[in-house]
């Protein structure tokens, strides 16, 4: 069962890579760039409201932006769990076989989670590596000059980089995989409630939506206390919550394949 | 997984007596009253079969019979809403596992993963069988010549059946489901797989239990036979003794007669006017039949062997006009 699932899950994960590593490189010169941009004051104002002191370290903008990454990649890793098979009428071969359906299902999603794990594991590593290299931020002055305000930028000095401290961020990203591992089992839940591959894509677009628009108020909230790294401070807590609910969604998932008719 | 020791030439194994959790069946297959249901609607209804064990089983009725509904319950890839199914010795609903161990189906439709290849086809199907015989996959691929290195979304649909069927054989299943297997098949092949396949899993004494809409394919191979409509049996018996108790007698009259005189007549269970002529379908002694028209006035008198599906359209009709009947008096 793993080799068969295996087979479709590398490919998703190739892919998944490939995501992360352009989420990696925008944070890479993203962080660079915004670093640079706070050293100027003319454009501190216009660039955000964060004071200097509080500006996020390259891992952090990491969690930031391969947070919204994971919630894409799971839900449209997700969605293809059973009802493709059941689309494609190939879910009859599997079932036929000496195999639970319980099997079946944890061998689905468990592969799923553990690409997810791999992939997310292995760019985090790499960016968390990147993020403690010793490296110098250089700041930089920009100045109007000639009269088409063109601007110029002027080296006014560097300062090394901040880092982040592991033990603070382990957690968060203990949390965004684990909020990942939860989408992918309510993918598989939803996809074994519908029957083909476009229903359940239809109907994943549909939750977050109104999950979205529910949590928008929380959400504002929340990225300001991200900033601040109050986050940090929650994420051990949310961890427990997230486990339950993730391990919820799979062992609903399971209940309904088993019982489910194809 | 059991491998299969290699031999020189592929043969087929033999049906091993015994080796199920529970002492050797005579039934591979028991259906007591099954019921299965779609919304309110009793697809199958109260359905009760025995597939003997060794025996080539075909499995009849019209479209929308519940033939593929009652074939995927024995498989257990739906639920059933009553009754019981019994496969291989192992009741589906707690032991379905155990029973797929010995069990191979192909499916109506293309099942096959099409973004692999011939040849990870037959690895991902050794992978998830606990019993496999490369040699016999082998066999049927090369009788099949089918390219193993070809994906299989670029094979025909008959080539995709072929392999269907070369996968199911790999597993040496103690019995074969099969729905339609012969649907997509060219003449050729259609008598290849009746044949020679049929003929050899058969002869390797392994239940083969299959449905098809072509009676002539039916006919030619199987050794029981039960027709469904509407979800409940019409008839299940084997095929040589219903073609010997099931007869038509070909009568015609110089003088009018009355219809319900030609069906008082003892073994006449139908009726059929086919013109000016009768065709009184008999069960039983068609001679005493004979011996009866002729003194009700009959200028002609003709006993008429009945094939397959001339026992599957006449048992229909009549199972028909028995339920219009039914339904009649309550529809007012």
């Amino acid at each position: 069962m793993f080799y068969k699932e295996w087979r479709t899950v590398r490919l998703k994960c190739g892919v998944w890579l490939l995501v992360y590593t352009m989420c990696g490189l925008s944070v890479w010169f993203g962080t660079a760039r915004s670093e640079t941009v706070y050293a100027s004051s003319a454009f501190r104002v216009i660039a955000s409201n964060i004071p200097p002191d509080t500006n996020n370290t390259l891992f952090q903008n990491w969690l930031l932006v391969s947070a919204l990454a994971t919630l894409f990649i799971t839900v449209l890793g997700g969605i293809d769990l059973v009802s493709e098979e059941n689309d494609k009428g190939t879910l009859s071969f599997l079932l036929s076989r000496p195999l639970s359906r319980v099997r079946i299902y944890t061998s689905k999603v468990g592969l799923n989670v553990i690409g997810l794990v791999g992939t997310y594991g292995l760019a985090s590593l790499v960016m968390l590596g990147l993020d403690q290299m010793p490296r110098q931020i250089a700041y930089y002055r920009s100045d109007v000059v000639g009269e088409c305000f063109e601007t110029a930028e002027t080296l006014v000095g560097s300062i090394p980089a901040r880092t982040s401290n592991p033990g603070e961020v382990l957690p968060t990203l203990l949390l965004i995989t684990l909020v990942g591992a939860g989408i992918i089992c309510l993918s598989g839940l939803v996809s074994t409630l519908t029957r083909t591959t476009m229903q359940t894509l239809a109907a994943m677009m549909s939750i977050m939506l109104v999950t979205s628009l529910l949590y928008g108020a929380l959400a504002n909230q929340m990225s300001w206390s991200f900033i601040n790294f109050q986050v940090y401070q929650l994420s051990p807590l949310l961890i427990v919550p997230t486990v339950l609910l993730t391990l919820a969604l799979f062992l609903a998932g399971v209940l309904v394949f088993k019982q489910r008719e194809y | 997984m059991v491998e299969m020791p290699p031999s020189d030439q592929y043969e087929p194994r033999a049906y091993p007596q015994g080796v199920s959790g529970n002492a050797p069946n005579k039934y591979a297959i028991q259906l007591d009253s099954l019921v299965c249901r779609y919304g309110a609607r009793n697809v199958v209804d109260k359905l009760s079969l025995r597939v003997p064990t060794g025996s080539v089983y075909g499995f009849l009725g019209p479209n929308g019979a519940g033939k593929t509904t009652t074939i995927k319950a024995m498989i257990g890839l739906r639920g059933i809403q009553g009754g019981s199914i019994n496969v291989l010795g192992f009741d589906v609903e707690t032991e379905g596992v155990l029973s797929r161990e010995r069990l191979g189906y192909m499916a109506e439709t293309n099942n096959l993963y099409g973004h692999m290849r011939v040849s990870e086809m037959v690895e991902t199907a050794r992978r998830l069988s606990r019993r496999w015989n490369s040699r016999a996959v082998d066999h049927y691929l090369d009788l099949f010549a089918l390219p193993r290195k070809e994906r299989i979304r670029k094979l025909s649909k008959g080539m995709k059946g072929q392999l269907a069927l070369a996968l199911v054989l790999g597993s040496e299943p103690d019995l074969l489901v099969l729905d339609e297997p012969t649907s997509g098949l060219d003449p050729l092949k259609r008598y290849e797989f009746l044949n020679q396949i049929v003929r050899e899993v058969s002869q390797a004494g392994r239940t083969i239990f299959f449905s098809s809409h072509s009676l002539s394919e039916v006919e030619q191979v199987a050794d029981w036979v039960a027709i469904i409509n509407q979800g409940r049996l019409v008839i299940e018996d084997e095929l040589d003794n219903m073609k010997l108790r099931e007869k038509a007698v070909k009568v015609s009259f110089e003088q009018p007669v009355w219809l319900h005189d030609l069906e008082a007549i003892p073994g006449v269970w139908r009726v059929v006017q086919e013109g000016r002529r009768f065709r009184l379908l008999v069960r039983g002694n068609a001679e005493e039949v004979t011996n009866y028209a002729r003194n009700l006035g009959a200028r002609s008198v003709e006993i008429v062997d009945m094939n397959l599906e001339a026992i599957f359209v006449a048992y229909l009709q009549g199972h028909r006009e028995s339920d219009a009947q039914a339904s009649g008096p309550q529809k007012g």
